[in-house]
């Protein structure tokens, strides 16, 4: 216990290193004995380390036109273009490669917008209650009762297309379920003795309101944060799709579903491929997240460490 | 002596939806500078509400009606929040009962009391803060207080989690402790630590401790005056000594006679028929009318509470001088 406590930077707040490292030893252990979601680990890993380095391996310029020479416009699938080729003799394997950096990045954008969003409104809303409570709840019923996509296109369209607006018009729609989800656990939280007893020793309301019920209420919002990751890039795919997203060159996995239309299905590889990595992606973070929800609940991970 | 805190007329009523709950209902008591007063009574009869009114902790539906509450002068009832967030935890500490459940679990017992230090004292880094924690913990007889500030809850006895409660509370030197039946989630020989531990931080910071208890034996320990109260109203108010040797209200006498004595031999102990009364639709005249052995027609008026001998007050019509 002593070894890993010299580590840290501060004393006795955090736990020692080594309390970190069972802990997470126990998250694998229990990932482990689901081969489904060490499935879902291993997809979200691969993506989000494609995301990073993808750019920088792909076999040619996803951008420039006519890269790999004119002859070979929408080539099928062969050994030198694993994915074929698109209209403008482009790879299409680099494309969708390069295409896993931008679901990345869109899907972190509108998560680093909506979460605050969410997490701050359901904090206030369940905190206080009253009519504060009342507003926030009946504006979030509001944007709650469109359907989300429709909203997010109806926002994209106005704001201009483009991948910024897509962003933006997502991350609109996509807060008032985070919202309701911290709401919910603040109304549980609240009540526990351990926040009476930290107003009782005159600890401060945002201090309260961050420090011990936030940490209380966030394991909720982990798992529904996981799933939401997939859904954002299918809606990022969505957007693009009918021509709101990312506009061309920037290879878009749901642009290029799109551009495949024109050629499907004589040239199927053109929308199979990108098609196919958004299914992965999707699948991978579903699976991923019904593994966090067994990780989170107790009784699970009991089992888990008896057996262990 | 001083009197550091004075309660007048304190109403505390909660507006349910199937009526008005009139918890604490014209309460008055004093408490003096180095003194430990108790309030006794059963469960539901209002004394954690009126431990929480004291510092305005009380949340809706429930409402403080009336009432003034001085603490050192101040008038608590007039103060804002922030101000009140100022006296509580510095001035004014909580002791709960259920110390599992008024610890954060995803703190470590070092850093509760170093927040409440630090909350109160901007300047002090947490760094020393925690350093105080160490003393604290040596202090109230915790082992090894370097490991046990970095304890997490869940990995501490009941014990040892009242213990940190109450080096939360006595961290920043306060001069009323309020302590909401400290033991009752204790067992016997913690229960004997702890109250041990109360009454040696009280003699050492000279602090008041209001103590609410239904465990007349605590009482004994503990206290230099009882109040007892029964169903939001003080029923009787003496030195503890007076207290035990002669009861005045019929109420008082009927927990008296419900705990064991050794000096007497009994084959059955008494208990006081009935039970506490609907809080909504509460009995007309004296409170305890419907259970008292010597209720007459009289009882439906109510008694006022009269100081039968000097410092002893009862609110029954059997006590000479009652109007």
């Amino acid at each position: 216990m002593t070894q890993g406590w010299k580590n840290h930077k501060i004393l006795g707040i955090s736990r020692p290193i080594s309390q970190f490292i069972n802990e997470w030893k126990l998250i694998f252990a229990v990932i482990r004995k689901s081969p489904i979601t060490t499935i879902g680990l291993a997809i979200v890993m691969g993506f989000v380390i494609l995301g990073i380095v993808g750019p920088y391996i792909t076999p040619y310029d996803p951008m420039t036109i006519g890269v790999t020479g004119t002859l070979k416009r929408l080539h099928p699938p062969c050994l030198e273009h694993p994915f074929g080729t698109d209209e403008y003799g482009r790879d299409l394997f680099s494309r969708v490669l390069y295409g896993a950096r931008i679901s990345l990045i869109a899907a972190l954008c509108v998560m680093a917008l909506a979460v605050p969003i969410g997490i701050v409104l359901g904090l206030v809303s369940g905190y206080y209650g009253g009519i504060i409570d009342e507003i926030i709840m009946r504006v979030t019923d509001i944007f709650l009762s469109f359907p989300g996509l429709v909203l997010a296109i109806a926002f994209s369209a106005s704001l201009g297309a483009g991948l910024t607006s897509a962003i933006i018009a997502l991350a609109a729609v996509w807060w008032p379920g985070y919202v309701r989800v911290i709401r919910a656990q603040v109304l549980v939280v609240k009540e526990m003795l351990f926040v009476e007893a930290a107003k009782a020793i005159g600890v401060k309301t945002s201090r309260i309101l961050f420090r011990h019920i936030l940490p209380n209420s966030i394991t909720p919002l982990l798992v529904l944060i996981t799933f939401d990751f997939g859904s954002v890039i299918l809606a990022t795919s969505a957007l693009s799709f009918i021509g709101l997203g990312a506009q061309p060159p920037i290879p878009e996995w749901g642009r290029l579903i799109a551009d495949g239309r024109k050629w499907f299905p004589e040239k199927w590889w053109y929308s199979f491929f990108p098609g196919l990595a958004i299914l992965v992606t999707v699948l991978g973070f579903n699976l991923l997240g019904d593994g966090i929800r067994d990780v989170m609940d107790p009784r699970y991970r009991r089992s888990i460490e008896i057996k262990g | 002596m001083k009197k550091i805190l004075e309660v007048e007329d304190l109403r505390v009523y909660f507006y349910t939806y199937n009526g008005v709950v009139r918890a604490v209902d014209g309460v008055s008591f004093e408490v003096y500078e180095g003194e430990a007063m108790c309030i006794v009574g059963e469960t539901g009869c209002g004394k954690s509400v009126t431990a929480r009114a004291i510092t305005k902790m009380i949340r809706p539906p429930g409402r403080i009606v009336s009432g003034k509450v001085l603490f050192n002068g101040i008038d608590i009832m007039k103060l804002r929040e922030d101000e009140l967030s100022k006296i509580r935890g510095q001035d004014i500490t909580y002791i709960y009962q259920d110390p599992s459940a008024a610890l954060d679990p995803l703190y470590t017992a070092g850093y509760h009391v170093a927040e409440t230090i630090t909350s109160h004292n901007k300047w002090i880094k947490i760094r020393e803060a925690l350093k105080r924690a160490i003393e604290l913990f040596r202090e109230i007889l915790i082992p090894d207080p370097e490991a046990r500030i970095k304890s997490y809850p869940h990995e501490l006895s009941g014990g040892m989690k009242q213990r940190v409660v109450i080096a939360t509370a006595v961290s920043n030197f306060p001069k009323l402790i309020i302590a909401d039946e400290p033991t009752t989630a204790l067992d016997v020989t913690i229960q004997a630590q702890i109250l041990d531990l109360l009454k040696e931080l009280r003699r050492k910071y000279n602090s008041s401790i209001l103590m609410i208890t239904h465990n007349l034996g605590i009482v004994a320990e503990v206290c230099d005056r009882v109040m007892v109260m029964y169903a939001g109203k003080v029923v009787e108010k003496a030195y503890t000594e007076r207290l035990f040797e002669n009861p005045f209200h019929p109420y008082t006498r009927g927990l008296l006679n419900a705990v064991p004595n050794p000096y007497k031999k009994v084959t059955r102990l008494e208990t006081i028929p009935g039970s506490v009364p609907d809080m909504i639709n509460i009995p007309e005249g004296c409170r305890f009318r419907p259970r008292c052995p010597y209720a007459t027609n009289r009882c439906f008026k109510e008694p006022d509470l009269v100081e039968v001998e000097d410092n002893h007050y009862a609110s029954c019509w059997l006590t000479p001088g009652c109007k």
